[in-house]
């Protein structure tokens, strides 16, 4: 059974009466008086004046005419079929919009093609049909939701922007899965630019091993793998895949890392991983700048699929921006059939994605650590100290008057009868203090703990370490131990002051009498006080991969950021959004971290962390972090991975499209045929 | 009106001009072809009872002895018959065809009554429906002139054969024949021509036609009616029949053309908004430029 959206367009029917009062004048023919008949008579005279066909021209001709009026009054009346009603679809439209969606096909992008077809899919959207738009990422993005109206559905998919994010597909599958619930007539159709033609290699996730060289804690920012879907998915049979764009080169970076040098303390090491995606032999620059300084220009060239890696050593004290930017991209000379395009230094067909030809990294700016030694005298400890480049040291054989600000104070054997304030280093204490007081003298002390998770341990391991001689100390205040002898006699501790932000740390070892396992491990220690003292950020923040998240440990900054308002973070392209940290502290109440979740990164370059410096006269934004994000994803790099030319989806989306459109559609399409029918027929007379 | 009242001006300033463009060509004295009692000289004859004795040439007679009848050529005024399609196709126009054609008629006249030429007018239809009797004298032109008013287009089968044969049989002498019409005779246009031809007249064709006549701006349903029969046919007029109309209608007023070459008739085809006055002098100087 048929019923009608509007029953009351009906009335249009009425209009059939002025078009058979139209068709009685028409009938009625025009006399028109002529000299003669001659000339006429001879043109008519060649056929029948008037055959069968034109005698009954008028009355088709108002049939014609009625029929267009019928069916355009159906098609505004908008019937509909029972099984229509009972059947409305529950579609969603599933938008990719990663990195390599922005590689041009023909004269759009992938992304444009996916909109644009999206819209077509929206055509054949019927009354019924509940129809929401996912934006394809690791978290997805509902566009709009179930709805019907396809005007907002339209807006919605010219509002889906680009993304510099990996693919992330089956989140959003499975987002729409739920939305789909058991509804009999589901639909879950897929833009995207690439699926493996092995539905259990699909979407594999990035690179794995891309950050395998990084300390753990850089690995812990990468992104978030893309799980594999699940071939026994029962609802895998409704999924429409969307193949769209072609095949394209591609030459980009897929790794960029920079690390601090293990051997030079203000050297850092370049990791570079560039992808030749073409099946063409390529050769390019890379040029590395550091805040626009060139610092190094490599040529490069790769054979077809070949991953060129390569790691290089730099030194910086001052640090910046590192750039890594792909030029002259071409065709190698050796290559027979590219004459005409190895020369040319813009060849944009080796390179589809212009996203991966630029990868940042950021070197923090390594700081100048001034240290006072009070020593009568020790080799050892001062060379320990004078080895690190970035240390400006002082050494003094006697308690001075005054002590120097913003000094390490190391204090040998000397002690004052109470620790100077700021940082304080204490080895083999010879006399008491405000701190501690000497009890007695340790034998061969043999260290059986430490404690593993403070940064001052770090590649140090003392366990079973004998130090032939040290005192025994009774604190004041309790401290931290970080390594201790088995009758629990402090080794190595850290002096905790609640009322201050000084560090404090004590060595009670004789230096001079402690054999090779402490002498090799004394100068590491030394390092890790120098960097646990610095109050800048050294440590390096690996960049991040588009589409991740951050978690951003802001501890150190926390006492400046306190009194710093409106932390937020500012994309590349200039967007802003805030920061909210999240203050983390141990069961005494004191503060053990802040942290702050930043991302996910959905745009490649510098984002900057910054907070308002809270000044009233002279606001303005201060750094905190900057976070370099690159693309460095093999697949999205590889813009060859499209499926094979096929027609056939096309055929489908043509056949989607216009076999799917509601029935007053098609009573509008037969009546524009009609009028077309009478035109041809009336008014170019080609009957006669 | 169909006579303007500078009609007669306009028409003697046509007059003065076909004296001096023609002169006598086509409408002044003629001198005929028949001997008679001119006063100029042709040749002698021998004499025979019951000539005119006074015209022996007695000079000849006392010289040589022989009785020689001298012969003059006969002078003869020129009779000049204006033929005037009275058709209800002539009708047809805007202004009419017809009023051009009698306008042609009076202004033909006067110019040859002017010459002291004999003119007659014949109003024809199927036949001849009128006439205005041979007549001499530019003081006759008013007379003609209401003659021309009072005619009315009638008719159903325009026959200028059977118009020329009905002149003919009155014995009509000879002269000069200037046919007016729009030519769209069933019968033929050549029939009466080709007997005017036969009787030695000299024949001058002023064929007239509407512009919508020849491009017809008609497409679609239509019912034609023909003026004179009044037979109706109703037809779709499409392209292709106007393009056919237009070739069959230009093959038309091509075969007058192509006739009146072929014989030596004068021909003067013309749109029936054309002035009378241009008309004829556009025939003045296309005559002037044949004799020349």
């Amino acid at each position: 059974m048929i019923s009608l959206t509007a029953p009351t367009a009906l009335a249009f029917a009425l209009l059939a009466l002025p078009i058979i009062g139209f068709y009685i004048l028409k009938v009625r023919m025009r006399r028109i008086p002529v000299s003669t008949n001659l000339f006429w008579k001879q043109i008519y005279e060649e056929k029948p004046p008037r055959s069968i066909w034109q005698n009954f021209r008028h009355l088709i001709s108002l049939l014609v005419q009625l029929l267009l009026l019928t069916l355009l009054v159906f098609a505004i009346a908008d019937p509909f079929f029972a099984w229509q009603r009972n059947a409305g679809r529950r579609i969603v439209l599933i938008v990719d919009h990663s990195a390599s969606m922005q590689v041009m096909s023909n004269v759009q992008t992938r992304l444009q093609e996916a909109i644009t077809a999206a819209n077509k899919k929206l055509d054949g959207v019927r009354e019924n049909d509940q129809v929401a738009i996912l934006v394809a990422d690791q978290t997805p993005k509902v566009a709009v939701g179930m709805t019907s109206h396809v005007p907002t559905l339209r807006r919605a998919l010219a509002d889906i922007a680009k993304s510099d994010t990996s693919t992330y597909i089956q989140p959003s599958l499975d987002l729409a899965k739920q939305l789909m619930g058991d509804h009999p007539h589901g639909e879950i159709v897929v833009y995207t630019d690439a699926i493996p033609a092995d539905p259990a290699k699909q979407f594999v996730p990035p690179e794995a091993t891309q950050n395998s060289a990084l300390p753990s804690t850089q690995a812990a920012a990468t992104s978030v793998s893309e799980p594999k879907p699940e071939a026994t998915d029962k609802k895998e049979s409704a999924i429409d895949w969307q193949i769209l764009g072609k095949s394209a080169d591609n030459v980009g970076i897929v790794q960029f890392q920079a690390r601090r040098s293990l051997t030079d303390s203000i050297g850092y090491e370049i990791l570079i991983n560039v992808l030749n995606a073409s099946d063409k032999p390529v050769k390019c620059r890379l040029e590395i700048s550091l805040d626009d300084v060139p610092v190094d220009i490599l040529p490069i060239k790769m054979q077809p699929g070949e991953r060129w890696t390569t790691s290089l050593e730099k030194t910086s004290l001052e640090g910046g921006t590192l750039v890594g930017r792909l030029t002259n991209i071409a065709l190698q000379a050796n290559d027979t059939n590219t004459n005409n395009a190895k020369s040319d230094p813009t060849e944009t067909s080796l390179n589809g994605l212009l996203l991966d030809d630029t990868a940042t990294a950021i070197l923090p700016k390594r700081s100048i650590q001034k240290v006072l030694i009070v020593s009568p005298g020790n080799l050892f400890l001062r060379k320990a100290f004078e080895a690190n480049p970035l240390v400006e040291l002082t050494v003094v054989k006697d308690l001075p008057q005054t002590w120097p600000a913003s000094h390490l104070i190391v204090l040998h054997r000397l002690v004052p009868t109470q620790l100077p304030p700021g940082n304080v280093f204490v080895v083999d204490p010879a006399s008491d203090c405000d701190a501690w007081k000497i009890e007695t003298s340790i034998d061969n002390p043999i260290i059986t703990s430490q404690d593993d998770a403070s940064p001052l341990m770090r590649h140090i391991q003392l366990d079973n370490v004998i130090v032939p001689k040290a005192n025994k100390l009774t604190f004041t205040t309790l401290p931290h131990a970080l390594a201790s002898s088995v009758n629990n006699e402090i080794i190595f501790a850290e002096l905790k002051e609640a009322s201050s932000t000084s560090k404090r740390l004590v060595l009670p070892v004789d230096l001079d009498s402690s054999d090779l396992a402490f002498r090799t491990s004394f100068p590491i220690m030394v390092s890790n006080i120098l960097k646990w003292c610095s109050s800048d950020r050294d440590d390096l923040l690996p960049a991040q991969n588009t589409g991740s998240l951050l978690s951003l440990d802001l501890t150190q900054q926390w006492p400046d950021l306190q009194a710093h308002k409106n932390l937020s973070i500012t994309s590349p392209s200039k967007e802003s959004q805030a920061v909210l940290p999240v203050k983390n502290t141990n069961d005494d109440g004191s503060l053990r971290n802040v942290l702050a979740t930043i991302g996910p990164f959905d745009e490649a370059g510098v984002w900057e962390v910054a907070a308002d410096n809270g000044a009233q006269d002279k606001p303005e934004k201060v750094s905190v972090q900057s976070i370099a994000v690159n693309l460095s994803n093999a697949q999205e790099s590889d813009t060859r991975q499209v499926a094979t030319t096929d027609a056939s989806p096309a055929v489908a989306a043509f056949v989607s499209s216009y076999f799917s459109r509601p029935l007053w559609f098609y009573l509008a399409f037969l009546a524009c045929l009609l009028l077309g029918l009478e035109w041809f027929m009336y008014q170019r007379r080609v009957i006669s | 009106m169909l006579f303007p009242a500078d009609f007669l001006t306009r028409v003697e300033y046509l007059s003065i001009m076909s004296k001096r463009v023609f002169r006598g060509a086509l409408l002044a004295q003629r001198r005929t072809m028949q001997m008679g009692s001119g006063i100029e000289f042709s040749d002698h004859r021998e004499y025979t009872v019951g000539d005119d004795l006074r015209y022996l040439d007695w000079n000849v007679y006392a010289r040589h002895g022989d009785l020689l009848l001298k012969r003059f050529q006969e002078e003869q005024d020129l009779h000049v018959y204006l033929m005037l399609d009275c058709s209800r196709s002539m009708a047809f126009g805007s202004p009419p065809k017809f009023d051009l054609a009698r306008q042609l008629v009076a202004a033909l006249a006067y110019i040859a009554m002017a010459d002291l030429d004999r003119i007659a007018i014949v109003a024809y239809a199927d036949g001849i429906l009128s006439e205005f009797p041979l007549t001499r004298g530019k003081a006759r032109i008013l007379s003609i002139m209401r003659y021309l008013e009072s005619i009315e287009t009638t008719g159903q089968d325009t026959n200028l054969e059977k118009a020329v044969k009905g002149l003919l049989h009155r014995g009509t002498r000879s002269g000069l024949a200037v046919v007016i019409s729009d030519l769209f005779d069933a019968h033929g246009f050549s029939l009466g021509l080709d007997q005017m031809r036969y009787r030695r007249f000299d024949a001058h064709v002023i064929q007239l036609h509407d512009p919508k006549e020849a491009d017809p701006a008609l497409l679609g349903d239509v019912e034609f009616v023909d003026m004179e029969t009044e037979d109706s046919r109703k037809v779709t007029v499409t392209e292709k029949n106007l393009k056919n109309y237009r070739r069959l209608f230009e093959q038309h007023q091509s075969d007058v053309r192509e006739y009146c070459r072929n014989y030596g008739l004068g021909c003067t085809q013309s749109r029936c908004q054309v002035p009378f006055d241009d008309l004829i002098m556009h025939m003045m100087r296309e005559s002037a430029l044949q004799a020349s």
